[in-house]
């Protein structure tokens, strides 16, 4: 087995192993005695990687919006007919798949004939197929599908808060792109796309649960062919963003009961460090946690005087060329709230951070990652997002351990400004019948 | 599934399951109460007020504080329904005493909880009026959003006009109307209405010393009057009259589609797998009639599913259509149940929906509430079984069965949120 590691956390109790399989394919494996196996089969290709080229090339390819999506439901049919869920029916796992900004996972769970299941995943997964009437097909159903989200208040809010927060950056596209965009899409670019990046040396495995690594390994002798160089680069003119919001305030009319709101904080100072890029979104957890939550003085003031439902929920990410904190709950005056967020980021500037409130927040911060590791999906899934970003989960205990409140009130000073803040609400429909 | 199970009180039990396979703890504390519309609403404010302060803590924020202290332990408000029972009360979860050196935490979060169930914060001896208040808008808040869930809110609208005449149409968060006339004091002798009157379930999941956790509720049920009352068994319907048709039209993007049937099945029968293997092979897989036939055929939609309700036997198909589509949605959907009456099943189908759900029944033992489930519903309906159990079952069920099944569904109610441009 090549380039075999082992890496374990002790304070966790989890470790992991892996090899680099001969075509190219990075393998990762949790050992984890539970009931259910997972795996993730992953590529580092989503909803923003609508504009690249091979090194050699002059001239950027541009695809359709929502494409990356269209292609995971399209993966799904193969060539003699049977489609994927179909072969999974045959050993009884789960699976499904999804879409996200930088990367599309294929997933499965199953109790028994794990193998079996893993050389399914990989087989469809690495032989595609798509036919100009296959492609119609399926341009009824995801259209239903961007219309069901259409209807969908969180949703919707989220899509105008980056629409909001990004003057060009690709976080404004729509994972399922429009009714329109979609339209555009053949099989001929499904399979142009496919080709570049759903390269093995672009992609990862990782399973988790009561699994045999050398098993594993076979599996991909079996089923997985030498991959090609990855030469590929990604458009990046959306990086040079400007760090200010591009607009304050966005507004749209759903048939809600209730106006919802998220107030959405950009941020553009991103470190280039993988690892400091994790510790500042877990400090940004903390201080989200000292700030907004249910302990807090501004979550009390606003829910006392029912300026606020009960869930004020607040959560950023950060990736490598975009970050964000949002906050976001039901209020009857939106901008009641934001006023009063303005006042309230104002004063705990001038007063500073509280010490006792530090430590409990970095105590529940630090809790709430132990208990990630709890289920073999969220293991699979977690490993699989901080892997395409460079960083690791087994990691996350000894960040946290290190962020100390000099570094989160420099968070609190440098990152909560107001020219970075926009507020996107979804009020109910006016009734002018 | 049950490890140990002690008579806390009278009409109080605490069930034990052990597993050493989480990093957390979970546990939860249920009032069984009878479906009603005269208790509906009280019992969907009563956790919401226990959680608002306690007299130890006599605010939201100290709580969580404390909740922050004990390593992010989390406490939550429970309130479903299930056939005629309501079933509400507290569900916590907590970091297992082996993470936190300096804390016991099974033992502080089982007293925390105690506190706001046993010790709530009153003021002459009711509720805190501006608490009340609070929560009263929180909760009229929470049932007039259950619009912005479209699926969902289909589903809950079909429900109340299929069982008009049955506590199953019985809303468990209540109707606004009601929530409004609640005051501290009715609040109160609701509480202590519950704390006297329903039984009382409470569930441990993971590993603790459960002897002791056993005797700390225990202590606190002392001095507690308790008088249990008896839930009355409802009749099922078995089969529909004549299909009826309600349409209601909003200004939304998509349609949806969603018939309710009597399926003439429930757990209290002990045939419960025959109408989930039924299910799968109809609408609860992506390999289902539903998912292949109405979304991969005839690409009408991206969601088609159905699922059927353990206790009443009702069955719900649902999906998001294009609302000029509904009447070729609906004679699909009817029309793979037809195929199914007609015994048109393949063993190849019929042999993935028992993998499949064979699948989800050895899943349930990864997941504390999954296990907790399992044990929960089926012991309100006088059932002890295992998943291993209920496995030799579904290997014994025969395609005739199923196609047996198929004939006894009949369907009840159509109901179709339609857009406005259609």
């Amino acid at each position: 087995m090549e380039g075999l590691i082992v890496k374990e956390n002790k304070t966790l109790g989890e470790k992991y192993y892996k090899f680099n399989h001969k075509s190219g394919l990075e393998v990762f494996v949790f050992p984890k005695k539970m009931t259910t196996s997972y795996a993730i089969f992953a590529t580092r290709y989503g909803a923003v990687d609508n504009k690249f080229k091979h090194i050699n090339d002059t001239e950027f390819t541009v695809v359709p919006d929502g494409i990356a999506h269209f292609l995971e439901h399209k993966m799904f049919e193969c060539e003699n007919g049977v489609d994927a869920f179909e072969r999974y029916a045959k050993t009884g796992a789960n699976a499904n798949a999804f879409t996200g900004n930088n990367l599309t996972g294929y997933i499965f769970s199953c109790t028994e004939n794990f193998y079996d299941s893993l050389e399914i995943l990989l087989d469809f997964v690495t032989h595609p197929y798509f036919t100009e009437q296959t492609v119609q097909k399926e341009q009824g159903i995801i259209g239903q599908e961007i219309k069901m989200y259409e209807d969908h208040p969180g949703v919707r809010m989220h899509r105008e808060l980056m629409k909001a927060l990004y003057k060009k950056n690709k976080m404004r596209v729509d994972i399922a792109g429009t009714v329109e965009s979609i339209a555009q899409i053949t099989a001929e670019t499904l399979y142009k796309c496919y080709d570049i990046f759903y390269n093995l040396r672009n992609m990862t495995l990782c399973v988790c649960g009561d699994v045999d690594i050398d098993e594993v390994e076979k599996v991909c002798n079996k089923v997985l062919k030498e991959a090609p160089a990855f030469e590929i680069v990604r458009d990046t003119e959306d990086e040079d963003e400007p760090r200010e919001a591009y607009q304050k305030r966005t507004v749209c009319q759903l048939d809600v009961s209730k106006p919802l709101f998220t107030i959405g904080i950009k941020d553009s100072n991103i470190p280039k460090d993988a690892k400091e890029r994790a510790k500042k979104a877990y400090a940004t957890e903390i201080l989200d946690e000292m700030l907004f939550s249910q302990s807090s003085e501004f979550y009390n003031e606003l829910y006392s005087q029912n300026l606020i439902a009960q869930d004020l929920s607040s959560g950023c990410e950060i990736g490598r060329n975009y970050s964000f904190n949002a906050i976001s709950s039901e209020s009857s005056d939106p901008d009641k709230v934001y006023q009063k967020f303005l006042e309230y980021i104002d004063k705990t500037k001038k007063e500073g951070l509280d010490k006792e409130t530090f430590e409990l927040s970095k105590r529940t911060v630090y809790a709430s990652n132990i208990k990630s590791f709890d289920s073999v999906e969220d293991i699979g899934n977690n490993f699989i997002f901080n892997y395409f970003d460079d960083s690791d989960i087994l990691d996350t205990p000894d960040i946290i351990s290190s962020i100390t409140i000099d570094y989160v009130t420099e968070l609190l000073n440098e990152g909560f400004k107001e020219e970075y803040y926009a507020m996107s609400i979804v009020e109910p429909l006016r009734k002018d019948k | 599934m049950i490890n140990k199970s002690f008579e806390i009180a009278k009409g109080v039990k605490l069930n034990y399951i052990e597993t050493d396979k989480f990093k957390t703890n979970y546990f939860s504390f249920n009032f069984i109460a009878p479906r009603s519309k005269k208790t509906a609403h009280f019992n969907a404010m009563l956790p919401l007020i226990l959680m608002r302060a306690c007299e130890k803590y006599p605010s939201q924020a100290l709580l969580n504080k404390r909740l922050q202290y004990l390593y992010s332990g989390d406490i939550c408000a429970k309130n479903s329904d299930f056939g005629e029972y309501q079933i509400f009360g507290m569900k916590a979860n907590m970091l297992n005493n082996r993470f936190t050196p300096d804390t016991d935490v099974t033992y502080e979060m089982v007293d925390l909880l105690c506190q706001m169930i046993f010790k709530p914060y009153l003021v002459n001896g009711a509720f805190d009026s501006e608490f009340t208040k609070g929560e009263k808008i929180n909760l009229i808040d929470t049932i007039e959003a259950e619009v912005n869930n479209k699926g969902q809110y289909a589903i809950k609208r079909l429900m109340s006009e299929m069982c008009k005449d049955e506590v199953f149409g019985i809303s468990s968060t209540g109707e606004i109307a009601d929530v409004e006339k609640i005051t501290p004091k009715s609040l109160y002798e609701a509480y202590q209405y519950a704390l006297k009157s329903y039984k009382i379930e409470i569930y441990f999941v993971g590993s603790a010393d459960i002897d002791s956790v056993a005797n700390q509720f225990k202590a606190y049920f002392e001095g507690v009057e308790r008088a249990p009352i008896e839930i009355e068994p409802v009749a099922i319907k078995m089969r529909a009259d004549e299909a009826k048709e309600v349409v209601d039209t909003e200004k939304v993007n998509q349609g949806k589609l969603v018939l309710g049937f009597r399926t003439g099945y429930h757990y209290s029968q002990n045939e419960y797998h025959l109408i989930q293997l039924f299910n799968e092979v109809f609408g609860g897989s992506p390999t289902a009639k539903l998912f292949t036939n109405v979304r991969e055929k005839m690409s009408l939609c991206y969601y088609c599913r159905s699922a059927v309700n353990q206790k009443t036997g009702i069955m719900v198909v649902s999906s998001g259509i294009e609302s000029k589509n509904k009447e070729i949605a609906k004679n699909a959907i009817l029309a793979q149940l037809d195929m199914m009456k007609n015994g048109e099943i393949s063993e190849e189908e019929f042999a993935s929906a028992k993998k499949s759900i064979k699948n989800g029944y050895l899943s349930v033992y990864d997941g504390a509430e999954a296990m907790e489930a399992w044990s929960f519903y089926r012991g309100l309906c006088g059932i002890s079984t295992t998943p291993m159990l209920e496995i030799e079952k579904i290997n014994k069920t025969t395609i005739k069965d199923i196609v047996d099944v198929s004939n006894k569904m009949t369907l009840d109610t159509v109901y179709f949120l339609k857009g406005e441009d259609a």
